[in-house]
């Protein structure tokens, strides 16, 4: 009876662990790929966001200045380059939307205007909080000709920026976003000038 | 503390496992003709759901550790295996009362989806060892309320004369689209406004 | 039963969604549109054979108690390979059918085949019975998400991965969004298995005469 229950336990236990040898060769071949999309996809979408640079460096001593002055959605700052120039600073903001965390790339240019607002993921409402990833509303004029002095907020809030019909919650989200990369720049073009 | 009663709220009525986010469909049709069954599905999923995310908040700590992450599926559902069945004879000796009431859910709990769906949201959305299993409890809850909902309906479809081809699984089905739709209402509900007083 | 009849059975007779109604969570979640729906069923489709054969290989090897211990093992295993995979190749589509990847880990399709297939028969027969149960089940998620795609957005085959933008039939805003949330999950299913309980009622009307 021992002797049964011992090859019971015997047999699941190798079959436990081919498996998880298995799986750890699996991971190691495919762990490097799931980075290098990864990264290409973060690259794509800071380019997109700041499209007169071409290269991108991590800014860490900035992004703690940052978050002291109060602005902590901001997870990660570059400042983008043109062979040696500097063309401006691209921010991701991760904010709470209504029922996901919504994750967006902010560019702004050198002179302090606001180049371009990408989202890279969300799980929003499909219908209505989904919109906030589309031109119509990335795109409108209220988001255009913004310079690093100003602050926006929704219509709603006394603003001027037209939130999603039925996704305030969601629109709001990203104009936190976009204010906080608003006043990194800020922060990065006082430093300069003084 | 509002953040903890966002948790609960928001998984029984805006992020509903059945109608919103498609989790522990299978016992949703298959164990709610009888609104008594349905509780003692409801209750025991409940069970299984709250101690299953607050055992695998530490077991995904201990894979980080050892990184081993990638190992995330197997142990989870090794673990929902063996606490289902831990659970079974723990309640056969000490409570034969409550194992009568619970006993013959407790085996279809481990391929309940919603078991291991809900302890791979926890650690997506990063919720700490509380939140984890508050959204554990919370999604079950929501899971017990609509089974008893729709097992209450059930009973009273039982007597309507429905035609052949839509009885059963057709006719379930569509009566779950319109629980759906109701709760499609909650969306949108604010729940930040109405926990931070 | 010759192997032709053995996958038919998957595909038609014994269709996992249509005739059998397992695997409901991925079936409601991922049909709303065509890709999502094409990229599940084959994933699916590949832990369905990948376990099937293993599981048939070693079906004198694995003692009868332990059988669902370790049939969970192995089809976990290869869930997580075919996550993993996807992760690496197809990364938009991975992001958007999210957790019901590790979810075909309690697909009751998989483990309902290992238990009345797989631990009976053959390797190759295994293999074409999970062949034809992923198809099967392919397929009942493509014809889904065409109805649902095509109603609630006016678009079909929208696939981010492959940069295709899909082929419009009729602008967005006229599309039923209902159509694309949950409750269009649910109605469309069951429309589509009153639908086919009707047809197969007439059918073997007229073969009993």
């Amino acid at each position: 009876m021992v002797k049964k229950e011992l090859r019971l336990v015997i047999v699941l236990t190798i079959i436990c662990v081919v498996a998880g040898g298995i799986l750890a060769w699996v991971n190691s071949v495919t762990e490097p790929r799931i980075q290098a999309q990864a990264e290409l996809a973060k690259k794509k979408a800071l380019q997109e966001s700041l499209p007169a640079a071409s290269e991108f460096r991590s800014e860490q001593l900035l992004l703690e200045q940052v978050h002291q002055a109060g602005n902590t959605n901001l997870s990660e700052l570059f400042i983008g380059y043109h062979e040696t120039e500097k063309r401006g600073l691209v921010s991701i903001a991760d904010v709470r939307g209504y029922s996901s965390t919504i994750r967006l790339v902010i560019g702004v240019s050198a002179d302090g205007q606001l180049a371009g607002v990408k989202v890279i993921s969300q799980a929003e409402t499909p219908g209505l909080g989904v919109k906030i990833t589309e031109r119509d509303f990335l795109e409108q004029p209220a988001l255009q000709r913004v310079s690093s002095a100003d602050q926006l907020a929704v219509v709603k809030d006394g603003g001027n920026v037209q939130a999603v019909t039925g996704a305030t919650i969601s629109s709001r989200a990203v104009v936190r976003g976009v204010n906080q990369a608003l006043a990194a720049a800020h922060l990065l073009l006082e430093a300069k000038e003084q | 503390m509002a953040e903890y009663l966002i948790i609960i709220f928001g998984s029984i009525f805006i992020n509903n496992f059945i109608v919103s986010r498609f989790l522990g469909i299978c016992p949703f049709l298959g164990v709610s003709k009888q609104v008594e069954t349905a509780t003692g599905m409801g209750l025991a999923v409940t069970f299984v759901m709250g101690l299953a995310s607050g055992l695998t908040y530490w077991v995904q700590k201990l894979l980080i550790l050892l990184n081993l992450e990638f190992l995330q599926t197997i142990t989870f559902i090794l673990v929902i295996a063996v606490l289902v069945q831990f659970v079974e004879m723990v309640m056969k000796k000490s409570s034969p009362v409550l194992y009568r009431a619970l006993g013959i859910y407790l085996p279809l709990i481990t391929t309940n989806c919603a078991v291991l769906g809900v302890t791979l949201i926890n650690i997506n959305e990063g919720y700490t060892f509380l939140q984890s299993v508050l959204s554990g409890i919370g999604g079950a809850l929501g899971f017990t309320l609509l089974i008893i909902l729709f097992a209450g309906i059930r009973e009273r479809m039982s007597l309507a004369p429905i035609p052949r081809s839509m009885q059963g699984f057709p006719i379930a089905l569509i009566t779950a689209g319109l629980i759906s739709i109701a709760f499609l209402g909650f969306t949108g509900f604010n729940l930040n406004a109405l926990f931070n007083f | 039963m010759n192997k032709w009849q053995i996958f038919k059975n998957g595909v038609f007779n014994e269709n996992p969604i249509f005739r059998l109604v397992l695997g409901m969570c991925a079936t409601l979640a991922v049909s709303s549109a065509v890709v999502n729906g094409l990229g599940m069923g084959l994933a699916t489709t590949v832990v369905l054979v990948g376990s099937n054969m293993i599981i048939s290989l070693m079906r004198n090897v694995i003692p009868k108690e332990i059988r669902i211990p370790a049939y969970v093992v192995i089809i976990a295993t290869f869930t997580t390979i075919v996550d993993k995979v996807m992760a690496a190749s197809t990364p938009d589509l991975h992001k958007v059918l999210g957790i019901f990847i590790p979810l075909i880990v309690v697909n009751c399709i998989i483990l309902a085949r290992a238990e009345a297939f797989a631990s009976k028969n053959t390797v190759i027969d295994s293999a074409i019975d999970g062949l034809g149960m992923g198809i099967g089940f392919t397929l009942a998620l493509t014809v889904l998400g065409t109805v649902r795609e095509l109603l609630g957005t006016g678009t079909l085959l929208v696939a981010k991965d492959f940069g295709f933008s899909g082929i419009t039939f009729f602008p967005k805003e006229n599309g039923v969004l209902l159509m694309i949330l949950q409750p269009g999950a649910f109605i469309t299913l069951g429309l589509v298995l009153a639908g086919i309980n009707w047809w197969v009622r007439k059918k073997e009307e007229k073969n009993n005469g």
